[in-house]
């Protein structure tokens, strides 16, 4: 076993620092995606920067203009039980009680869960419907990323190598809206085959006024479904929905493996984005500031 | 996994299978592809680079051109492994070129890729992906090279220069090729 060297640093700044110092050097957050990927011997870093004594990374704030701020080391655990979270964006706590198991729950964080750049990750479609950014820092400065322009590829996303995420901001959003979030797995907590999001905003005459849509498991990154936006200014018809149904399919590359063909995985994001946007607008009628999801869970 | 790829290239039946005979300008379409070197007759040695996020393979392969029919088809065999991350590489390829006369050359491959060991493991969908990937940006490369008027100086020798590439400087290439140790019969055969 080669040998790494382990840093433990004690600010945001240090951390950039010993990043861009080292060239083969990964970033700790939880563990839960980078111990899978050194266990699988396949990455061979030289450093590890650990993030758990830096401070200022795990709080849930909601500011006076309705912003929610995630801290990126919050763990799946604290986004699922949080009040703020569960009163204001149900959808993201519900997305995180998807993630595999309570123990994972309790390593994963949200930013290492959005960093890893896995296309089938939980977060990233609810994050991408509700127009979620990314507060980025490095040692050039810092920059805020929209979540649907984040990633680029497989486990590639548009960091450079010595920049951090350090919160999600969730923007606020319209008095009545809607949210679901619906995925298609084998089994309970297994990755999901194909996910999608959808957040739904109307006005008191019943016409749209947001509409976001993000989708996993379809494409080597997680998928903004820019179509969606069309459906702002009129009531939600079927045709609307067909016509998202028919953009997200259509702007699908999926590949086969051995869960799912590539063809089946076409056909469910068209089918989970029939679902998830007619649930999220059933939702939007509800309450006021109700954003609460609907957990489908559908086994092939 | 495979990979197929039709596409037209404007530019003359000949022109494409010399560019074709030049191994380290096919080599230089080939994504992560370096380090080439002829290794004997039709035979050749090389480093081809995948990467899917934070993980790099490196595979030594050797590349054997199996079969020559010129100018219409080649046929070749890579096999190489990586042992850091304990995975090998096999591929098999045919190249068909079609003469469309004043239309141009339709250039159509097929690729049977296999990634064995932990690479093959760690994702197959990812890996058919970036197969799928590799074989568009290869199409992309041979057509923007071929197009530009000739095939592209080989790098690491003349560096990547393009500058109004001729018919003439294709042959010289080849030329060049042919004079490599061991490497007499590829340029002999297209009758330059």
């Amino acid at each position: 076993m080669e040998e790494v060297e382990y840093f433990e640093p004690k600010s945001v700044a240090e951390a950039c620092a010993l990043l861009a110092e080292r060239e083969n050097a990964k970033l700790l957050a939880g563990g839960a995606s980078l111990g899978a990927l050194l266990k699988s011997k396949l990455i061979f870093p030289e450093a590890l920067v650990t993030l758990k004594s830096v401070p200022g990374l795990r709080e849930i704030e909601r500011t006076p203009g309705g912003e929610l701020r995630i801290g990126a080391l919050c763990r799946h655990r604290e986004i699922v039980e949080s009040p703020l979270l569960r009163e204001h964006c149900s959808v993201l706590a519900e997305a995180g009680a998807k993630i595999a198991s309570p123990a994972i729950r309790n390593v994963g964080t949200i930013g290492g869960n959005i960093c890893h750049g896995d296309p089938t990750a939980d977060f990233p479609p609810a994050l991408i419907a509700l127009g979620a950014q990314l507060e980025v820092v490095g040692s050039g400065g810092t920059r805020v990323v929209p979540v649907r322009e984040f990633f680029t590829d497989h486990y590639e996303t548009v960091l450079s190598p010595d920049e951090i995420v350090v919160s999600i901001r969730i923007p606020p959003l319209p008095p009545r809206c809607g949210a679901a979030s619906l995925d298609l797995t084998k089994t309970h907590n297994s990755v999901a085959i194909v996910h999608v999001a959808a957040l739904v905003g109307v006005d008191e005459r019943g016409r749209c006024t947001h509409a976001g849509l993000g989708a996993g498991g379809v494409a080597s990154t997680p998928l903004h479904i820019s179509e969606a936006a069309t459906l702002v200014g009129e009531p939600l018809s079927p045709a609307g929905i067909e016509r998202v149904a028919e953009a997200a399919m259509e702007q699908a590359r999926p590949v086969s493996n051995s869960h799912a063909s590539a063809s089946y995985r076409r056909e469910m994001v068209g089918v989970l984005t029939r679902r998830a946007l007619r649930a999220a607008w059933e939702r939007a009628g509800k309450a006021p500031a109700d954003i609460s999801a609907t957990r489908g869970r559908e086994e092939p | 996994m495979q990979i197929e790829e039709r596409f037209l290239i404007s530019a003359p039946v000949d022109q494409v299978w010399a560019f074709l005979l030049d191994t380290q300008s096919v080599a230089d379409c080939v994504p992560g592809c370096e380090a080439v070197e002829c290794s004997g007759e039709n035979s050749y040695t090389a480093r081809m680079k995948v990467k899917v996020g934070p993980i790099s393979a490196n595979f030594d392969v050797q590349i054997d051109i199996t079969e020559m029919a010129p100018p219409a088809r080649l046929k070749s065999v890579i096999k190489g492994k990586d042992s850091r991350v304990a995975s090998s590489l096999n591929a098999s390829t045919v190249l068909d070129l079609v003469d469309l006369g004043s239309a141009g050359t339709e250039f159509h491959y097929r690729t049977d890729v296999s990634v064995f060991g932990r690479l093959g493991k760690f994702g197959e969908g990812v890996m058919r992906e970036k197969a799928r990937e590799y074989g568009e940006r290869f199409a992309a490369s041979v057509k923007e090279k071929l197009e530009g008027g000739g095939a592209a100086e080989p790098s690491g020798d003349a560096g990547n220069g393009e500058d109004g590439r001729s018919v003439g400087r294709v042959r010289r290439l080849v030329s060049w090729a042919a004079r490599l140790p061991g490497c007499r019969a590829a340029a002999g055969k297209n009758g330059d």
